[in-house]
């Protein structure tokens, strides 16, 4: 019997919806390197309307579609989670994100109200329906320290959504006895650490033992990283609601944790037990080394605009290492499951040299971003380089998706004959 | 009954799936597969029940997964587990 309370292909998403929220997802990169192109003279002020809008494709059009991409695909098998309806529940969930995050982008720059309310609505909906739909099955399992920081992550995930609908209603005339800028601090500090450090954490709990056979994170670590993490958001949730002044210094411990949730992984990916051919691994390699230096960053305090940069790269790093795993797997695994036994098999799908040319262009865009901070001219260099990673992981989910589907069309079907 | 052995603790993903794949292929019901993992295999559980094979995967004290598969429904796949791990 299964321990993980029977899991059955069925009851995970098909194969379809994954690709639409990695493919959604890619092509937002596509986007945010050309907005990256135009407009890098107008990000270093964070309340500008080009930097919300470039800000919310990146995490709202990238990362949101990877990560809930990913988390409907991983959670069956990772937590053995009986998603219900996984195809009509995902689908709308991926329409409204998807557009939602377009009439965002378009009204943080032509400050549309039809588009706020359409955006109110839509991603009202893309948000409070993927957390509820994934919570409301969690809630029925017995945790692992990666399931119970997946819990966290999305209920960070929900107050950072609840916070920025109250925001667009201040933003509207709707409601005014809110401080717009408390909420933006809170928001932020939600969506950044509590959604998407959290869920990094949770998911590299698990991952970077099982995919790259190092040894296991002490479980006392596991447990408390994340717990820490929320609980040090709540208290800076509630000193600013108070006014207090100096909340934001209780982040630190936050800072610190990166730092060391940074190391501690690189620490296991040095003491792997194999050799790893695998380009995946340099891409949690970036990730973490950026997650470490951007930690140094804030509590150095040295630049806001360098900080952002090195948190855009840990967390656009592990998409790239996620996106190279779940792909090939994915297309490999459904045909197997199906009987298509002359399925391509993964480095078919996926060639690991294509992976490892991919990973060294994010890793120069990577490079170039972090030296644009100070040589503003090297954003063209930066964003060409972008453009091209983004580009080539469109191409990696598009290609993943044909090969999955010429073998349904033209592959030779079988059976497992035992008998 | 005979005995298709595949020690996957010290395999990076994807690897002991494909091999545990490659090795249903040559099943019969005079044979089983048995795998030793870190982890549950899930997918792999997921794909033999899709399958309708007999199954079934147990965790030892030593932290260590036992998954045996068959096609033959008859045979007490539990009986089979070993002491050991190796």
């Amino acid at each position: 019997m299964f321990q993980n309370s029977g899991l059955s292909l069925e009851q995970a998403p098909p194969i379809k919806v994954i690709f639409r929220f990695f493919l959604s997802g890619a092509i937002f990169g596509v986007v945010a390197s050309i907005m990256l192109f135009f407009w890098h003279n107008n990000l270093s002020n964070f309340s500008n309307p080009t930097t919300l809008a470039f800000v919310h494709t990146l995490t709202l059009g990238v990362m949101a579609s990877f990560m809930l991409g990913a988390l409907f695909q991983m959670m069956p098998v990772i937590c053995g989670v009986h998603i219900k309806a996984p195809i009509n529940a995902s689908m709308r969930v991926n329409y409204a994100l998807f557009f939602g995050t377009i009439f965002l982008v378009v009204y943080f720059i032509n400050g549309s109200l039809i588009l706020l309310y359409l955006t109110f609505l839509s991603l009202g909906y893309a948000l409070f329906s993927a957390t509820y739909i994934m919570l409301k099955e969690l809630k029925k399992i017995e945790h692992s320290n990666a399931s119970r920081g997946m819990s966290i992550a999305l209920t960070a995930l929900a107050i950072a959504v609840v916070i920025a609908l109250l925001m667009l209603l201040l933003r509207a005339g709707v409601i005014s006895n809110l401080n717009y800028l408390d909420l933006k601090n809170i928001h932020f500090n939600f969506a950044l650490f509590g959604w998407i450090f959290i869920l990094v954490v949770s998911v590299s709990l698990q991952v970077i033992e099982m995919f790259y056979v190092t040894p296991k994170y002490k479980s006392s670590y596991a447990k408390y990283i994340t717990i820490t993490t929320i609980t040090t958001l709540f208290i800076y949730a509630i000193l600013t609601f108070i006014n207090c002044k100096e909340s934001s210094i209780i982040l630190t411990i936050i800072y610190l944790a990166t730092i060391a949730h940074a190391l501690y992984t690189l620490y296991n990916i040095k003491r792997k037990k194999r050799p790893v051919n695998d380009a995946t691994i340099w891409f949690w390699v970036i990730s973490m080394s950026a997650l470490a230096l951007f930690g140094v960053t804030m509590l150095l305090n040295i630049s806001a605009t360098l900080s952002a940069t090195l948190f855009a790269i840990f967390a656009l790093s592990v998409v790239f290492a996620m996106v190279y795993k779940i792909v090939p797997f994915l297309v490999w695994f459904h045909l197997n499951a199906q009987g298509y036994f002359d399925a391509p098999m993964m480095h078919e799908v996926v060639s690991l040299k294509y992976a490892r040319v991919n990973m060294w262009i994010l890793f120069i865009a990577s490079i170039f971003s972090i030296v644009a901070v100070y040589f503003n001219k090297i954003y063209y260099i930066a964003t060409f380089f972008w453009f091209i990673s983004f580009f080539m992981l469109l191409l990696t989910i598009y290609r993943a998706w044909h090969k999955y589907l010429h073998t349904l069309k033209y592959g030779k079907k079988m059976n497992f004959s035992f008998n | 009954m005979r005995e298709l052995f595949l020690d996957a603790r010290e395999l990076e993903h994807p690897t002991p799936l494909e091999k545990a794949i490659d090795a249903l292929k040559e099943l019969d019901n005079n044979s089983y597969f048995y795998m030793l993992h870190r982890k549950e295999p899930v997918p792999l559980l997921a794909l033999a029940s899709e399958h309708n094979l007999n199954f079934t995967s147990k965790l030892k004290d030593d932290g260590n997964w036992h998954i045996l598969i068959s096609p033959n429904s008859d045979i007490e796949l539990d009986n089979f587990i070993k002491l050991k791990d190796s």
